[in-house]
């Protein structure tokens, strides 16, 4: 089992170590009472009729397009370009880019554009983080060649848009790299067969990224609660792991941690 | 840290130091501790800050100093307080409340677990009795104050009783640092315990009810322990793994939200910043300058060489000078030289003659019919002096200057246009003045260094 944490460190003092409890592992609420009904913005899908996607993200925590990690049911999502056909009295969005999912900040009211072949539910689960603004950069892979002429591909693509990856070992030092939603590992690659979207997301910085067999981690100093966590490459809710202080020894679980003890006061007297 | 942080944020969040009733740094300074008792009895003691409204209240106990000799004691203070912060595992820190009271006070507490974590009161004050009425005859339990502690699992605790019983109520879903700010805020209802995470910006609470009757007190607030724990019963047995960086003490009940800006100004530095001069030109005006055209003002005539003009007859001047001595015999020949100056020739002429020796008395006779002896010469030489001739011809001349012709030039009446020039003068501005407070504590103490993993583990 591959686990791989991503924590945010920090500097050496409190307020170079400061983020926003918001910026990370933000739940996508889902609500049908918003939905794009009754609005001037319309999404449709690929027969034609109207999509109803309704999860909602927090303005203030994604501001605006290409700002945003986002994840449904653990897979990482490639936000494409935001598309809208304007006519008399609709307008209608499309994903471009061979993005999975659009951002709107000003006319969607804070609802995900997912791409018209991306339908969702209420029982997906939608994790977000804010990131700093960067575009993510796609190569999409074909049944052609072998999987690490992609990656190559992948890189020298990202280097041209970036600057900063002019080879294999750079892009994944720098980048997030996801193949279909699943997060790859230099030198860990599925079978070149395999066909779909490889596309680089630029790191944050201030991050200790490191990958283990490992169960738990120890002794890697982070910011409580900006922790990303992959499992597999798939990305889980941080409710699967504790952000503790090593000098924890005892970890149970299933325990009553709250307790009122009832022991009325007794009164005695004789009349 | 600095107690001026505090003091702002004391300012800022209750607008002055009027419940600021006790705060202890436990930075060792020798004007701030002292050593009480007498008996044999000795305990080193952390007097109030003087930050506080009234300083000579609340001095503070440090039971891990406690000896029967005084030096021995101070000594032992001055070790426990020789990190920037008091070690509680020697011993508790104990607080007189005197006014105090446990149903109306804020307390924030900066500590840091020394190893491994295991239950302890960080803030105890509990305690319980039995009351009897005799005049009804009547039993009960009394109690007064709280602990506040630390759960073997590394979760915040808060103990108190009422009339329903004993009561512990733990802040289950908040995960301490190894380094940690909690408050405990009490009033007649109810009991706040806060942690705050200032590294997220966040402050997590639990309310616990209380029931006034049966928190109210005003003992002793421990500070490591309690009267009544199940690891202690009395103030002198420590429960708590750690130590204490800063403790802060305010009358009445203040806001967890309040006490997180408080306690913001325990782990920051003040900084001012004077206002910064900077000088700078702004134009005031133009002046005009009128401009000349240039060109040729005249010319200067300057020598460029001599011509000699020839105005008389030539004429040949000569003059001789002293050569060599050369031997000539009697009858051989040689030229004798005269001067000739008339006025206006200067030149010499010579004469050839034979030789005829000085000592000859110049009387000759013939001794023979040779040439020679017939002219009676005698066969002797000597010396005379030879002459170099200088000769020449000269004439009378006179010597003209040549002169060459040289422009001149200059500015001329004629006006070629008009430079305006700014005038500029220098004024100055200056910065703000900049003052504040940055969180520049070491944060590592504060952020959390283990992952558990809760999914299916192997």
């Amino acid at each position: 089992m591959n686990l791989n944490y991503i924590l945010y460190t920090g500097d050496t003092t409190i307020t170079g170590s400061k983020k926003d409890i918001f910026d990370s592992n933000q739940i996508g609420y889902y609500s049908l009472a918003n939905s794009f009904i009754g609005s001037s913005y319309i999404l449709l899908d690929s027969e034609g009729n109207r999509k109803n996607d309704s999860f909602f993200f927090d303005h203030e925590i994604i501001t605006g397009s290409y700002s945003s990690t986002v994840s449904i049911n653990s897979q990482t999502l490639l936000e494409g370009r935001l598309d809208i056909l304007e006519s008399s009295n609709k307008n209608y969005y499309s994903v471009g880019g061979s993005g999975c999912y659009s951002i709107d900040p000003e006319n969607s009211e804070g609802k995900f554009i997912f791409s018209e072949d991306l339908y969702t539910d209420n029982d997906d689960e939608i994790l977000y983080n804010y990131r700093d603004p960067y575009s993510g950069v796609v190569s999409l892979k074909s049944s052609n060649g072998t999987f690490s002429n992609s990656i190559t591909s992948l890189a020298q693509k990202t280097n041209t848009v970036y600057g900063d990856a002019s080879s294999v070992t750079l892009m994944f030092e720098k980048y997030d790299v996801f193949f279909n939603g699943q997060k790859l590992y230099e030198g860990d690659y599925p079978i070149s067969s395999a066909t779909g979207k490889l596309f680089s997301v630029k790191k944050p910085d201030k991050i200790n990224d490191f990958s283990s067999d490992e169960i738990d981690s120890y002794g890697s100093g982070f910011v409580e609660n900006q922790v990303n966590f992959y499992s597999n490459g798939l990305e889980q809710n941080p409710e699967d792991f504790l952000q503790l202080h090593t000098g924890v020894y005892m970890i149970e679980r299933q325990i009553p941690v709250s307790m009122q003890l009832i022991n009325p006061i007794t009164l005695t007297s004789s009349i | 840290m600095s107690s001026t942080g505090l003091s702002i944020k004391i300012e800022e969040g209750l607008g002055s130091n009027r419940r600021l009733s006790a705060f202890y740094d436990f930075v060792y300074s020798s004007n701030e501790v002292d050593v009480l008792g007498g008996d044999s009895e000795f305990t080193g003691v952390i007097l109030n800050d003087s930050l506080c409204n009234d300083s000579s209240l609340h001095t503070g106990y440090v039971l891990g100093s406690y000896d029967s000799l005084e030096s021995t004691s101070s000594n032992e203070l001055a070790s426990l307080l020789s990190n920037g912060n008091l070690d509680l595992r020697s011993g508790n820190f104990i607080v007189p409340s005197e006014g105090l009271s446990f149903s109306d006070v804020s307390i924030i507490v900066d500590f840091e677990f020394s190893e491994g974590i295991s239950d302890g009161v960080i803030i105890g004050c509990f305690d319980k009795g039995i009351e009897t009425n005799a005049g009804f005859n009547l039993t009960g339990v009394t109690s007064e104050g709280f602990n506040v502690g630390v759960t073997e699992r590394g979760h915040l605790f808060c103990q108190t009783f009422g009339s329903n019983g004993d009561s512990i109520e733990v802040m289950y879903d908040t995960e301490l640092s190894r380094r940690n700010l909690i408050s405990v805020s009490v009033y007649d209802s109810a009991l706040q315990v806060s942690s705050f995470d200032y590294l997220n910006d966040l402050v997590s609470s639990i309310d616990v009810s209380i029931e006034n009757e049966y928190v109210d007190g005003t003992g002793s607030l421990i500070f490591g322990g309690s009267n009544l724990y199940h690891r202690s019963s009395s103030e002198t047995e420590g429960t708590f793994n750690g130590t204490l960086n800063n403790v802060v003490i305010l009358s009445g009940f203040v806001d967890g939200s309040v006490l997180k800006d408080i306690g913001e100004g325990l782990l920051s530095n003040y900084s001012y910043t004077a206002p910064v001069e900077t000088q700078h030109q702004r134009v005031t005006g133009y002046s005009e300058t009128i401009t000349y055209k240039t060109g040729i003002i005249g010319y200067d005539y300057n020598v460029t060489g001599t011509l000699s003009i020839i105005t008389g007859r030539e004429y040949i001047t000569g003059s001789f000078t002293s050569s060599s001595a050369e031997l000539k015999e009697e009858g051989e020949r040689y030229y004798k030289y005269y001067t000739l100056d008339n006025g206006s020739s200067k030149t010499f002429y010579k004469e050839e003659l034979g030789k005829l020796h000085s000592n000859s008395g110049y009387v000759y006779y013939p001794t023979g019919e040779g040439a020679y002896d017939t002219l009676g010469l005698n066969d002797i030489s000597e010396s005379i002096q030879t002459y170099t001739e200088i000769s020449g011809i000269e004439q009378d001349k006179i010597n003209i200057d040549l002169y060459g012709k040289t422009l001149q030039t200059g500015v001329l009446s004629e006006i070629s246009g008009v430079i305006t020039s700014p005038l500029q003068e220098t004024f100055s501005t200056f910065t703000e003045a900049v003052s504040g407070l940055s969180l520049t504590e070491e944060s590592t103490l504060f952020k959390k260094d283990f992952i558990y993993y809760l999914g299916v583990r192997p």
